[in-house]
C-alpha cells in the first residue's frame, strides 16, 4: 500500500484528474517496477495479468517475475492463428535444429493476442521433447513472441521494466525425487492471475509439499502458503506431495473456488476462503478423469451464451465439462476408482495436445504434436465445439 | 543501342565489383561475405539475409537472428546463439542493382571422436544362475537416452545364435541420474514359473550353456559420439538359484577402532551389484550414519566399507535393507519365485537386518 500512496502523490502533481480507475491501477503497478535485467535461472510457466503484464515463473530461482512490455495494443482483427512446424521455425530463427527446440509453456496476451512462449534450444539428453513439468528436460532461457500475423521474434529481457516476487519455502537443489531429479524444478507448476491476486501452484518444503501460494499484485513481497491434500482414487490414497499441474479460478454454487487437476488425473476443488497462510486443506475430489495422463491446461469458453470448461490432456485429448455438472458433484470421491465424478465429453481424442490457451472469444490456440516429429500451433473455433 | 549500354553496364559492374564470395571462417567464427559493395545509406541487413539450413521455396522460414558487421571489404555475420557443427546455412544477397544470389555455406561437423566406453557389466562373475535377473551396464561417460535395446545383444555360444527374446522390453530405460549406468532385466515373465512367457519360451538362459553379451560400439554418448569399442562379456550358466541369501552364513570382518580399515561383509553368494550400493548403511553409537565409501570385491561377493573418518569405539550397527537381493532376485525377505504351496516360501516380515559390531580396541 505504501508504494501506491507514493505513486499517487507523484500523479497528483501532474495529471491525476485525467486518470480513470483502471489507469490508476496501472500507474500503481508501474510504480513498483524497476528498470533493468532480471537474473532468471529457469523460465517456466507464463500467465497474463492486467494491462498486458506478463508473469513468468522461475522454479529453480524460486521467483515469479512480472514484466511490463507495454504490449497493450489491440490487434486489427480477432483472426485465428495457425503455424505449422512452429518448433522448426523457432529453430530457424535461433539457428538450431528442431530437435533441440523445446517449448516449455505458452500464454496469449489477452489484449494484443501476441502469443508468448518459454523456449530452450539445447535439447534434452533423452529423445523426449514433451514438456509436462516445465523444468524437467531443460531450463527455458528464452522468451519468444508470436504476433497475430505469425511473426516470430525473441523478447529481449535486457533493459526491461520488471518486478520480482521471491517465494519462500522452496526445496533446495539437493532435495530429490527417487528418479534423481531435483524437486526445485516444481517450485512453480502453474500460475493464474485474477483480480489483484496471483495464484501459484507447486511444491514447498513443508509437511504437505503440494502447495498453493497466493500473492497480491502489485507485489508487496509477501505471499501466503497453504498445503493441499486430496484423495486420489486411481492410487487409492490421500496424497500431499504431488504438485497441481493446472488450475483456474472458478465460481461453483455461488462461491469462488480453485478448480485444479493433478497428473493421473484427479480434478479437485478448493474454496478460496479456505486458502490460509500456514494452513493445510483437504480438497474435494470431484472427478477422476483417468490414469496415465497429464492434464495440461484448464480454460473456459462461451458458446451461444453458455459457459463451458475445457481441459487439455496429454493422453485424453481435449475434454469438455458443463458448469452445472461440476456444481452437481457435491460429494468428494474418497474411494479407489480410476474413473468417477463429474461427467465430461471428449471433444478431441488423442495424445497430441501439449499446450492450450484462449486466443480470443472465438478461438483457443493449441500446441499440438504433428507427424513430422514436431509441433504445430493451431486455432480451434469454440463455436464449432 | 539501349541494349548495348545495359550490357556494357552489366559487364562493367561485374568486373568492377568482382565475384561475390561467401565462406565460413571457423577461426572467427563467422560467415564472411566478400565482394559486395554496400553503398552509403544501405544497411547491411537489408542486403544480406542468412537462413538456418537449406531454403525451401514452399515454406517461409524466419531469418536467423545475429549480428552483421562490416570489417574492411568484408561483411561478417555471427548468429546470436552461435553456429551448429555440421549445419548448413543459406545466405541470400539482394541488390538494388539487380545482382542477387543465393549461397550455401557449411559448417564442418565437429570431430566427435569416440571417447566413452563400457567400463564394466555387472555381475562381474562369469558363472550366472539360470534364473539370473538383471545386468548393470556401466559407462565411462553419460550416455544419450533412448533406443538402448538395439545395442545390447545376447548370443548363445558357440553357435553365435542371437537370443532375441531374452530381455524385458524397456518402455522406460532405467538409467541412474548421471546417465552412466543402465539396468537391464532379463524377461522376468520367462523366469517366473507358471506364467505364460515362462510356459511358452522357458527361461531365457539355459544351464550348462555359454553366452556372449555384446554391447555395440554404435551406442552414442550424450554428445552423440559412439563408443570406442564393443564390450564383450562371456559367461556360462549354472543351476537355478531359488533360495534367499542366508545371513547366518555371512562373515563380518571387524576393523580396528581408531583406524580407517574397511569393515567387510563376505556373503555366502554373489549379491546384486546395484543393491549392494544402496541397501547397506552403518550407524555409530549415537545412531548417526557413518559416511564412507563402498567397494566390492570377489565379483560382488565381498562388501567393503571404508569410513571417511577413523572408526569410533563402542557399539555400531550394520543395517541391511531386506530388499538386498542375490543375482536371481531373491531378497532377504522373500524368494523371487515363490511356490504358494510351499510353507518355506512364505515371505518373512522383517524390513531390515541389523548386525551389531564393535570396532576392535587396540591393545597398547
Amino acid at each position: 500500500m505504501k508504494r501506491i500512496t507514493i505513486v499517487l502523490g507523484v500523479l497528483a502533481c501532474t495529471s491525476l484528474s485525467f486518470l480513470s480507475g483502471d489507469a490508476l491501477e496501472k500507474e500503481a503497478h508501474e510504480g513498483t517496477f524497476i528498470y533493468g535485467t532480471p537474473n532468471i535461472r529457469s523460465m517456466s510457466k507464463l500467465t497474463f495479468g492486467p494491462d498486458g503484464i506478463l508473469f513468468l515463473g522461475d522454479s529453480k530461482g524460486a521467483s515469479v517475475y512480472a514484466f511490463d512490455f507495454k504490449d497493450d495494443k489491440k490487434p486489427s482483427s480477432a483472426a485465428p492463428i495457425d503455424i505449422r512446424d512452429i518448433d522448426q521455425k523457432i529453430g530457424a530463427l535461433l539457428g538450431r535444429p528442431r530437435k533441440d527446440i523445446l517449448i516449455h509453456d505458452l500464454a496469449v496476451n489477452p489484449i494484443s493476442q501476441n502469443i508468448y512462449c518459454t523456449v530452450s534450444y539445447g535439447g534434452s539428453n533423452s529423445r523426449e521433447r514433451d514438456i509436462f513439468d516445465p523444468n524437467y528436460l531443460n531450463d527455458a532461457t528464452l522468451l519468444m513472441k508470436i504476433s497475430p500475423q505469425g511473426k516470430i521474434s525473441e523478447v529481449s529481457l535486457e533493459g526491461v521494466y520488471y518486478n520480482q516476487l521471491k517465494l519462500s519455502g522452496a526445496f533446495t537443489p539437493s532435495a530429490k525425487w527417487r528418479s534423481g531429479r531435483s524437486k526445485n524444478t516444481a517450485t512453480i507448476r502453474y500460475l493464474v492471475y485474477d483480480n489483484g491476486q496471483l495464484y501459484i501452484s507447486g511444491l514447498s518444503n513443508e509437511e504437505f509439499s503440494s502447495t498453493f501460494r497466493v500473492a497480491q499484485f502489485p507485489f508487496d513481497q509477501q505471499h501466503s502458503t497453504t498445503g493441499v491434500e486430496f484423495y486420489h482414487g486411481a492410487h487409492g490414497q490421500y496424497e500431499t506431495s504431488s504438485p497441481i499441474n493446472t488450475f483456474i479460478k472458478y465460481q461453483i454454487n455461488g462461491q469462488q473456488h480453485l478448480l485444479a487437476a493433478y497428473s493421473c488425473t484427479p480434478l479437485i476443488t478448493i474454496p478460496l476462503v479456505d486458502l490460509r497462510d500456514g494452513g493445510k486443506i483437504r480438497a474435494r475430489t470431484v472427478a477422476e478423469i483417468g490414469p496415465g495422463s497429464h492434464p495440461i491446461d484448464i480454460r473456459t469458453y462461451r458458446k451461444k451464451g453458455e459457459e463451458y470448461i475445457l481441459i487439455a490432456n496429454s493422453k485424453r485429448g481435449l475434454i469438455q465439462m458443463r458448469p452445472a455438472d461440476l456444481a452437481a458433484q457435491r460429494k468428494s470421491i474418497n474411494y479407489p476408482t480410476s474413473r468417477a465424478g463429474v461427467h465430461y465429453k471428449t471433444l478431441i481424442p488423442g495424445s497430441h495436445i501439449r499446450q492450450m490457451d484462449n486466443l480470443n472469444e472465438n478461438y483457443v490456440v493449441l500446441l499440438t504434436k504433428n507427424k513430422r516429429e514436431g509441433f504445430d500451433l493451431t486455432s480451434l473455433n469454440v463455436n464449432t465445439l | 543501342m539501349g541494349a548495348l549500354i545495359v550490357l556494357l553496364t552489366t559487364l562493367f559492374l561485374q568486373t568492377s565489383f568482382g565475384p561475390i564470395a561467401v565462406t565460413y571462417e571457423p577461426t572467427l567464427p563467422a560467415i564472411v561475405v566478400e565482394g559486395l559493395e554496400i553503398g552509403q545509406g544501405d544497411s547491411i541487413d537489408q542486403r544480406i539475409s542468412v537462413y538456418f539450413g537449406e531454403l525451401n521455396e514452399s515454406v517461409l522460414m524466419p531469418e536467423l537472428i545475429g549480428d552483421y558487421r562490416k570489417e574492411g571489404h568484408k561483411i561478417l555475420f555471427r548468429p546470436k546463439y552461435g553456429f551448429v557443427n555440421g549445419a548448413e546455412y543459406t545466405v541470400v544477397i539482394g541488390s538494388t542493382l539487380g545482382r542477387s544470389g543465393r549461397y550455401k555455406v557449411s559448417v564442418p561437423a565437429a570431430r566427435n571422436d569416440p571417447s566413452a566406453y563400457v567400463a564394466n557389466i555387472y555381475p562381474s562373475t562369469s558363472a550366472l544362475p539360470m534364473n539370473q535377473l538383471k545386468f548393470y551396464i556401466e559407462f565411462s561417460k553419460p550416455m544419450r537416452f533412448g533406443g538402448a535395446a538395439q545395442y545390447i545383444k545376447l548370443y548363445r555360444m558357440p553357435e553365435k545364435v542371437l537370443e532375441t527374446e531374452a530381455f524385458l522390453a524397456m518402455s522406460e530405460e532405467l538409467w541412474d541420474p548421471e546417465g552412466k549406468r543402465l539396468t537391464v532385466f532379463l524377461d522376468p515373465g520367462r523366469i517366473k514359473r507358471g506364467v505364460q512367457p515362462n510356459l511358452q519360451l522357458g527361461l531365457p538362459l539355459v544351464e550348462g550353456r555359454r553366452y556372449r553379451l555384446v554391447i555395440d560400439k554404435k551406442w552414442t554418448d550424450y554428445k552423440g559420439a559412439t563408443l570406442t569399442h564393443d564390450f564383450v562379456k562371456e559367461f556360462t550358466v549354472v543351476a537355478v538359484d531359488r533360495e534367499s541369501p542366508v545371513p547366518d552364513d555371512w562373515h563380518v570382518q571387524l576393523p580396528d577402532a581408531g583406524t580407517k580399515e574397511p569393515l567387510q561383509i563376505t556373503f555366502n553368494e554373489v549379491m546384486d551389484y546395484g543393491l549392494l550400493h544402496s541397501t547397506i548403511v552403518v550407524v555409530n553409537m549415537e545412531n548417526k550414519r557413518v559416511n564412507g565409501t563402498i567397494q566390492l570385491a570377489r565379483n560382488e561377493q565381498d562388501w567393503l566399507f571404508t569410513p571417511n573418518r577413523p572408526w569410533g569405539e563402542g557399539k555400531h550397527l550394520i543395517i541391511i535393507n531386506a530388499w538386498l537381493e542375490d543375482l536371481a532376485g531373491n531378497n532377504l525377505r522373500r524368494k523371487f519365485d515363490v511356490d504358494l504351496n510351499n510353507p518355506n516360501d512364505t515371505p518373512k516380515t522383517f524390513k531390515e537386518l541389523k548386525i551389531p559390531f564393535v570396532p576392535i580396541k587396540q591393545k597398547l
